[in-house]
């Protein structure tokens, strides 16, 4: 895929470019780099008629080892081969043995970060020490006091034979006792198991978080089990099995199956699962199981379980164990989380429709996440659903989750684990800042949307991250501006998209995940912002609501590859995007249109009695010389003006004065004329507008559509909105003509900002001095007011003049 | 909270006598207690125990912040514009002064954020030379923390050495982008892990 990949671009780089002259095509074809259209994804950027898809269901049993952080299971795995071929081998994924040091994840670590985007740098200071982060000491410790990565028991078949597997970093392949031919399915069945990672040592998007100080002798823990089973690798009609080696950025890629999870844990525990509660009255008193129904009709989260429960909870334990059984239909990936720690809530959403009338979304938190998770979470989850589905589909899922551990913010089908927490106070309570609300929602948002993306519409997140982050940060801006727009929601700003499109450190958007240089900004904010773009200034709301809706429903549990979302996104809007892809997602062009001159025109009449004398005004306004100023301050006397007496016809007449000559010339020239010619030309001359030519050039190499503020000299205003194919022919400068029925004051490119443009201060006719951001610090006051945890700062108590109070 | 690796001996591939063994000694850092003052001291000694007690990255979204280095020829200084997310000043605020008897009061804490970058930034002319930053302000923006600093422009600044540790002695993820505008061009440094000092040259030096 890597070889793939450089054999694209070196093409691509060879299609556009040529060795005369300096033409570069900013529209050319993308076609050419895309794969073909084929029986599987056709031309359209939909399903082909021949579309296929592999099968995977899994029974998993699962032990949760408390005392040891060690997980145990085995699985039974059912494996449907839809694909045309015929199959070996099974490749499965081990992403547990991404935490092995000896991984290559962990192997390919550099000290020092990239240090080749620029030549001629890096001048470290040898003299210097060096620095490490305790972090860094932390995690080399952890991973030398414990055995990290999958211990495989055993792999059979279904008749109880071993099979024959080698590993291979994450990867391990087993060998079938006979091929798996087209249509064929087999079974296997895996014992595993690993002992689970400290998030807060490691890292990653799993493990489990320790609370020393709870009243439980030796503290309690969250447990957050991702990635835990080993998982079959996809196999795709683009690329047969994927075999990129799990290094930690590029996530996951997977296959659709329905799961039935037995998972035993301590007795106390809550468990929440992707997938539904089968046996509720097994694990629940029935105080919680009528809470549960309570909750489908509530208006506010209902307590499934309440914080006193879970205070009760947290401060025991037990040795007794259950088991919590759930089953989750046509899903890619199964997640859980499980403490005594949690408090659970749950509110109903009645999404109406046939696919998933109601869905229950629910949260689960310990008391650190208090009074914070209670008001906001659940909430914050049907909101996402309600936004989300109005752009794709309805959510297809009976359950939708969000879990508080230590996981800052990770995605998995019907549940997502997600970081906010409250600050313990002197008094015992507990409170929250703003920017920790706005966390809370902004992330609960994120991480609910990616059970759209890609949860259901199964992008391959291991080669292309922007098709999951990148649409789903889009939407999330959507979904946080319709809960309050007057919050400054990081998502909703080309701020950060700015500073980094005109940095010489990045790569383009469609780089592999894991060759990322700046990964929040190349896969979450670039994108995004090239979709709010595409949706605001290029397409506008209709044609790109509807092309995306096409998109997401194409797609829904299947697989699309970035080509699918391009081809639909054009064939569905009816609007040729190629230049956009070019531009946004493979190139590393930034946007920075300048005005470069303004040229007012005036259309003459070739009537020489109007013209000539027009040409005399104009003469007589320009500045005289300075040395016949000078000379007539001096008094010095002309020859002209002493020797009056010399003349002739010039002194009578200047070079504007007319003849016959040039009126029979004019006479001739209006006889010559057609009558439309003549038609146009009078209604030209009665009319008299006023013809500007704009200068403009492309100086970020960008090419987008030229944004035009224009005011005229009466205070009027008027907007003009020129196509990005202006610059097809001339991608690097191009001169347009303007005609007004009034005259222009001034001209301000992009004035509404929407465009991305890197600089505005050459946007502007005339010419604006544009204030650095410092400069206009300088000249404001402070704003502070943000920040403050306003729930704390409440309580503090009026101080009381001393003198008063005597 | 970042300790300091001291290089006792080097190999360099270039130089055939200096084929010794490479040998890297932890040590932990005396500079913080150096740079910041007394009351500062006291913080950050504790800074070493809140490093253990957790750490709160996104587990896919990545800590960045962007810094501007500008030359401005009107204004005849560089100007530093620092833009951090407010969540992240929030957090690492907490984690680094908010222990012992100091208030938990925002606005404090966000004055010691901006100390501590000024402690952590730094401009260097080629010859060592320190380019005193003086702290014009801070505010809050949209979703950021905005740090400002300036310094006057000499006329023959022909390469920079930029140090910058905020918050990857924190978070190792973190990366800090700066982008050095001069003349309508813009160079960028990245500072994440343990790169905290690196040199830009201005392109009339290639």
């Amino acid at each position: 895929m890597i070889l793939l990949a450089t054999v694209t671009a070196s093409f691509e780089a060879s299609a556009i470019s040529q060795t005369k002259g300096k033409f570069e095509d900013k529209f050319r074809q993308l076609d050419e780099s895309l794969p073909t259209p084929n029986v599987y994804r056709n031309a359209a950027g939909e399903p082909g008629h021949r579309y296929w898809q592999q099968k995977v269901d899994y029974e998993i049993k699962a032990t949760l080892d408390e005392k040891n952080r060690r997980l145990s299971g085995s699985e039974n795995i059912h494996y449907q081969n839809n694909s045309p071929d015929t199959l070996k081998y099974l490749w499965l994924q081990l992403d547990q043995n991404r935490f092995n040091p000896q991984s290559m994840g962990n192997l390919s670590r550099t000290f020092s970060g990239v240090r080749d985007y620029k030549e001629g740098q890096w001048k470290n200071d040898s003299r210097k020490p060096a620095k490490i982060n305790l972090n860094v000491l932390r995690k080399q410790q952890f991973e030398a006091d414990t055995e990290l990565g999958y211990h495989i028991q055993s792999v059979k078949s279904e008749s109880g034979d071993e099979l024959h597997f080698i590993i291979n970093g994450t990867q391990m392949r087993v060998d079938l006792q006979a091929p798996i031919k087209s249509g064929q399915s087999v079974h296997i069945s895996i014992d595993f198991a690993y002992n689970i990672t400290e998030k807060d040592a490691v890292g990653g998007r799993s493990g489990y978080e320790h609370f020393p100080d709870d009243e439980r002798k030796g503290g309690n823990d969250i447990f957050l089990i991702a990635q835990w089973f080993p998982r079959l690798a996809a196999y795709t009609d683009y690329e047969a099995w994927t075999n990129k080696e799990f290094l930690g950025s590029g996530e996951f890629t997977l296959e659709f199956g329905d799961y039935s999870l037995e998972l035993t844990v301590p007795a106390d525990h809550i468990v929440s699962s992707t997938g539904v509660l089968e046996n509720p009255s097994e694990v629940l008193s029935k105080k919680q199981q009528q809470r549960l129904i309570k909750a489908r009709t509530a208006k506010r989260p209902v307590y499934i379980v309440t914080e006193k429960e879970a205070l009760s909870n947290e401060k025991s334990g037990t040795s007794k164990t259950k088991t919590w059984k759930f089953r989750a239909e046509n899903v890619r990936d199964v997640a859980w989380a499980s403490s005594r720690k949690f408090m659970w809530d749950a509110k109903g959403y009645q999404q109406g429709g046939d696919v998933q009338p109601l869905v229950m979304a629910m949260s689960f938190f310990p008391k650190e996440g208090n009074p914070l998770w209670e008001k906001y979470s659940t909430e914050s989850v049907i909101h996402t659903l309600e936004v989300y589905s109005r752009f794709s589909f309805d959510y297809p899922y009976p359950v939708a989750q969000s879990v508080n551990g230590p996981v800052g913010g990770m995605e998995y089908p019907m549940i997502t684990f997600n970081g906010p927490r409250t600050e313990l106070q002197d008094d015992k309570t507990r409170t929250y800042s703003l920017t920790e609300k706005r966390f809370l929602i902004g992330v609960v948002i994120h991480e609910v949307g990616h059970i759209y993306f890609p949860m259901t519409v199964n992008s391959d997140e291991r080669q292309w991250t922007w098709m999951d982050e990148g649409i789903n940060s889009f939407i999330q801006s959507i979904a946080e501006r319709e809960w309050d727009p007057g919050i400054p929601w990081k998502r909703g700003t080309f701020t950060n998209v700015i500073d980094y499109m005109k940095s010489e450190y990045q790569a383009p958007v469609m780089t592999q995940s894991d060759s990322l240089l700046q990964f929040g900004n190349n896969a979450y904010n670039k994108p995004a912002a090239a979709l709010h773009i595409l949706r605001e200034t290029i397409l506008g709301r209709e044609l790109f609501d509807f092309a995306f809706k096409e998109y997401s429903e194409r797609w829904m549990f299947k697989r699309p590859t970035p080509s699918d979302f391009f081809r639909t996104m054009e064939e569905a809007s009816g609007v040729d995007l190629d230049w956009f892809w070019r531009g946004w997602f493979y190139s590393t062009d930034h946007v920075d249109i300048s005005l470069d001159h303004v040229y007012q025109l005036r259309l003459d009449t070739n009537d020489p009695d109007i013209d000539f004398s027009r040409q005399r005004e104009e003469d007589e306004i320009k500045p005289s010389s300075v040395s016949l100023a000078r000379d007539k301050v001096e008094k010095r006397r002309f020859w002209v003006d002493l020797n009056k007496d010399v003349t002739d016809y010039y002194d009578k007449n200047d070079r504007f004065t007319v003849t016959n000559k040039e009126r029979n010339s004019y006479k001739d020239f209006i006889d010559s004329l057609e009558d439309w010619e003549k038609t146009v030309f009078d209604r030209a001359l009665k009319e008299d507008r006023h013809y500007y030519v704009l200068d403009f050039s492309n100086k970020g190499g960008l090419v987008m559509p030229i944004i035009l503020g224009m005011t005229f000299t009466d205070g009027s205003t008027e907007e003009i909105r020129l196509p990005a194919e202006i610059w097809r022919r001339s991608p690097s400068n191009i001169r347009k003509l303007f005609v007004f029925e009034k005259e222009l004051k001034q001209i301000e490119v992009d004035p509404n900002w929407e465009t991305a443009d890197v600089d505005i201060e050459n946007n502007h006719y005339p010419r604006k001095i544009i204030k650095s951001r410092l400069q206009m610090f300088k000249s404001k006051e402070e704003d502070l007011l943000e920040e403050r945890d306003l729930i704390q700062d409440s309580k503090t108590k009026l101080n009381i003049d001393s003198k008063k109070k005597k | 909270m970042t300790l300091r690796l001291l290089i006792i001996n080097k190999f360099d591939s270039n130089k055939p006598s200096g084929n010794k063994l490479l040998h890297l000694k932890a040590q932990k850092t005396g500079s913080a207690q150096r740079i910041f003052n007394t009351s500062f001291a006291t913080l950050i000694c504790t800074v070493l125990l809140i490093m253990l007690s957790g750490e709160t990255l996104f587990a896919h979204q990545k800590k960045e912040a962007v810094s501007r280095v500008i030359f401005n020829e009107h204004t005849v200084t560089i100007e530093v514009i620092h833009r951090f997310l407010l969540h992240d000043t929030e957090h690492a605020s907490k984690r680094l002064f908010s222990k012992g008897n100091v208030s938990h009061n925002a606005n404090v804490l966000q004055e010691y954020f901006v100390e501590y970058v000024g402690h952590q930034f730094s401009l260097k002319r080629l010859t060592a030379e320190v380019l005193p930053l003086t702290n014009i302000g801070f505010e809050v923006e949209g979703p950021y923390l905005w740090i400002y600093q300036e310094t006057p422009l000499l006329p023959d600044i022909k390469r920079l050495i930029i140090s910058h540790g905020a918050l990857t002695e924190i978070w190792p993820e973190h990366v800090n982008l700066v982008n050095i505008e001069r003349n309508k061009k813009v160079q960028s440094l990245v500072f994440k892990g343990s790169a905290t000092e690196q040199e830009i040259i201005f392109e009339t030096e290639k």
